[in-house]
């Protein structure tokens, strides 16, 4: 028996013949994630086929095929709702075994008393919220991934939703996790609403990104949801830096809208052109109980009548646009199609920065980017995320994939982009990623990005994971065999 | 040789939600959905974009014409920078061309007997109304002969265009001298390839040409007098899987679904 057929009899040992996939075309899929979707869309496969899929059901198998792969020095990559961005669930090394919670799917306790939601980490975050808004609560979290992506995952990649500016990102909504580490040990850090006895240990479970542990259940804060009092506002103007400007002094002023998004002309062309062509757009959501989210809505609207270069637009063209955000299945399949026909693509990089740095990133990215990297068809930038100290830019580009094979696409165009956006980020004292997280593809300038904070990062990784077998070469680049 | 490719800009109907507005002309109120090239006249334009690709000697001149308001602007921009000489607007500010597609035919063969065309090229029909009758009607205008149900454009010389036409399923390659009109049904392109940066900014000051609308001598649409829309309700599953999975999805959980309905 080979050391192949050695992984897949053991993990069928452990979890069940029935949930050990070793189909062909099941391993190719698995081979990446969104990163090289371009590549997954012509069937071509750069990565190493994976051992087998292995699907777990509870924490306890967990910890068995943790426990077996680290004695075995066999590479990990979990996964859920296989919805990442950036190379995370790459398998870049022979015989790897992609780890796979979407079966456990139940929601375990939604607790209205003390206002949390338990679920294990296959759960889709849509039905979790669905199952809310029934009684009428909401999570408050929204991202446009929220049709497929599951619970774990979205907790290992410090995910951030819609309404971030009011609910704010994961890590605010996190109260409670269990997860399993590679030796097997089940940790369940307790939902409490806040303690001060030590460390903040949900942290090393957050943004992990499957490099360390294996998250097995979450539990998420709760808020009562209010749709009758959502108030939408939306307006136009000529200039992205008047926007920013804008949006810094709503934050600053101390309004709290869910939703704060300003767009670039280039950027909007695919959302706006219907009533902003060549303009910008501004907009802005308050929801929550009745005196706050109308208050909210007042102060903000104060606040734009200052701005006579804003012009205000009708609220059913935001909502509408709004309403048709998120990315399901069905659009991923529609964004395949058009692909394969036009050979047009569509990635994204985002990153963070002060308010005083965010200008110049933008215009410096912008005019490199036009200026330096072949066959781009858009290229633009929307601000989606706001903070009293700063915002994010979450950078949207299309190029014509011209003269050059589906493998080469990545290193032609979008590791290209993504550098100057990354170093052009780091360099004005932003951070190279706000929530999509490292993956494998921003690895290369993680130095830069954490500085001398990057010791911290690398003993975290010694600690917990001393045999290096989980999701080599994601968050930390992969050297190679020692 | 002169190829004019003729489009609408639709709003993307799929967007609309149940709460319908009917406005006073009759029409469903879509002002607030965004736009799109309606999608027989999208395989037109890269059908004609890609047989100019085939042709040596830069021998083809391309058009586009539509009718619309500024809305189309956008496209029609990034038309010229796909390579096409003449983009034409007829001014439509005040929708009138909606159910009204004689009017449209008008405007367009108007253009033409000013600027003659070897081939007008154009999607079977589209929204609002769906009345499938404006190839026809440029063709009777100008009297050119027609062809319908084209789903490729496989080549042209100077003297004639062959096409596949699709009829109820079997396939055929047909040869039609100059001039025609080609009316595309099924295409088996569906996406208009997209504009670069580069390209756009080279045509930036650059500018469409305008037209008014002509309005023919009789009307040949009803004028609806009252509109009523049908919101239809599919008790179906829809699986949010894809490929194989979504087979193996719809067979467990959609047919459960419709078990326990019964």
């Amino acid at each position: 028996m080979n050391r192949r057929e050695e992984i897949v009899e053991k993990m069928k040992q452990i979890v069940g013949v029935e949930n050990v996939v070793t189909d062909k075309e099941v391993l190719e899929d698995a081979t990446h994630d969104r990163f090289r979707k371009y590549e997954g869309y012509h069937k071509v496969y750069t990565n190493p086929l994976p051992a087998a899929v292995v699907f777990v059901n509870n924490a306890e198998e967990v910890s068995s095929v943790l426990r077996y792969c680290n004695a075995k020095k066999i590479n990990v990559v979990p996964r859920t709702g296989h919805s990442a961005t950036e190379g995370g669930l790459e398998t870049i090394v022979e015989n790897s075994v992609v780890l796979d919670g979407s079966h456990m799917n139940k929601i375990l306790d939604i607790d209205e008393v003390n206002m949390q939601a338990t679920a294990e980490c296959g759960v889709v975050l849509e039905d979790l919220e669905n199952a809310v808004r029934k009684l009428g609560y909401t999570t408050g979290h929204s991202p446009q991934s929220k049709p497929i992506a599951q619970m774990g995952g979205l907790a290992a990649t410090r995910s951030i939703g819609q309404f971030s500016t009011l609910y704010g990102g994961i890590e605010d909504m996190l109260a409670g996790v269990e997860t399993v580490f590679p030796d097997g040990t089940i940790c369940d850090i307790k939902a409490v609403p806040r303690r001060s006895a030590g460390p903040d240990i949900r942290h090393i479970v957050l943004g992990n990104e499957g490099t360390t542990n294996f998250i097995t259940k979450v539990t998420v804060k709760l808020w009562r949801y209010y749709p009758e009092f959502h108030e939408c506002m939306g307006y136009i103007l000529d200039d992205m830096h008047d926007g920013l400007k804008i949006m810094r002094e709503v934050m600053v002023e101390g309004y709290r809208p869910s939703v704060a998004r300003l767009y670039d002309a280039e950027d909007g062309k695919e959302h706006f052109s219907h009533f902003a062509a060549g303009k910008c757009v501004l907009l802005f959501v308050t929801e929550g109980p009745e005196l706050i989210s109308h208050a909210t809505a007042e102060g903000i609207r104060k606040i734009m009548a200052n701005h006579p270069e804003c012009e205000q637009v009708e609220t059913k063209l935001i909502e509408t646009w709004f309403a048709n955000l998120n990315w399901d299945a069905a659009r991923i399949e529609e964004e395949r199609k058009e692909v394969l026909e036009t050979n047009n693509v569509c990635c994204t990089t985002e990153i963070s920065a002060p308010w005083s740095a965010v200008h110049e990133i933008y215009d410096v990215c912008v005019k490199r980017i036009v200026e330096e990297i072949p066959d781009i068809t858009v290229f633009g930038a929307h601000a989606s995320h706001c903070y009293p100290n700063g915002i994010n830019l979450y950078f949207v580009y299309w190029y014509n994939v011209v003269d050059c094979t589906p493998e080469q696409e990545i290193t032609k165009y979008h590791l290209p982009i993504k550098k100057i956006i990354c170093e052009e980020t780091i360099k004005a004292g932003g951070s190279m990623c706000h929530h999509h997280g490292v993956g494998k593809h921003r690895v290369h300038w993680v130095d830069q990005e954490h500085g001398s904070a990057l010791y911290m990062v690398k003993k975290l990784k010694e600690a917990f994971d001393p045999n290096g077998i989980m999701n080599i070469g994601t968050i930390l680049p992969y050297k190679g065999e020692k | 040789m002169r190829l004019l490719a003729s489009f609408k800009i639709c709003p993307n109907l799929e967007l609309l939600k149940e709460d319908i507005v009917v406005t006073e002309k009759m029409g469903i109120d879509t002002h607030f959905l965004p736009n799109i090239i309606n999608c027989y006249d999208e395989s037109a334009l890269e059908l004609v974009l890609r047989l100019r690709d085939k042709t040596e000697n830069d021998a083809i001149e391309l058009s586009a014409f539509t009718a619309g308001n500024e809305q189309t602007e956008l496209t029609l921009k990034s038309l010229r920078a796909l390579g096409f000489t003449h983009t034409i607007r007829a001014r439509d500010n005040q929708k009138e061309i909606d159910f009204h597609p004689e009017i449209v035919a008008e405007s367009l063969a108007s253009y033409v007997k000013k600027n003659p065309q070897d081939c007008i090229i154009l999607g079977k029909e589209a929204p609002v109304g769906n009345h499938g009758i404006m190839a026809q009607l440029v063709a009777e205008k100008l009297h050119y002969p027609s062809v319908s149900s084209v789903i490729d454009i496989v080549e042209t010389d100077q003297k004639s265009v062959t096409v596949v036409v699709s009829d109820e399923g079997r396939m055929q390659k047909q040869t039609i001298k100059f001039p025609c009109v080609i009316c595309v049904g099924n295409a088996v392109i569906s996406k208009l390839r997209v504009a670069t940066l580069r390209e756009r900014m080279a045509v930036s000051k650059t500018e469409s040409e305008y037209t008014s609308l002509n309005y023919p001598n009789r009307r040949y649409m009803v004028e609806p007098e009252k509109l009523h829309p049908i919101v239809i309700r599919r008790n179906c599953y829809q699986s949010q899987k894809s490929g194989e999975e979504a087979i193996y999805d719809v067979l467990q959980n959609g047919l459960q679904k419709v078990l326990e309905q019964i």
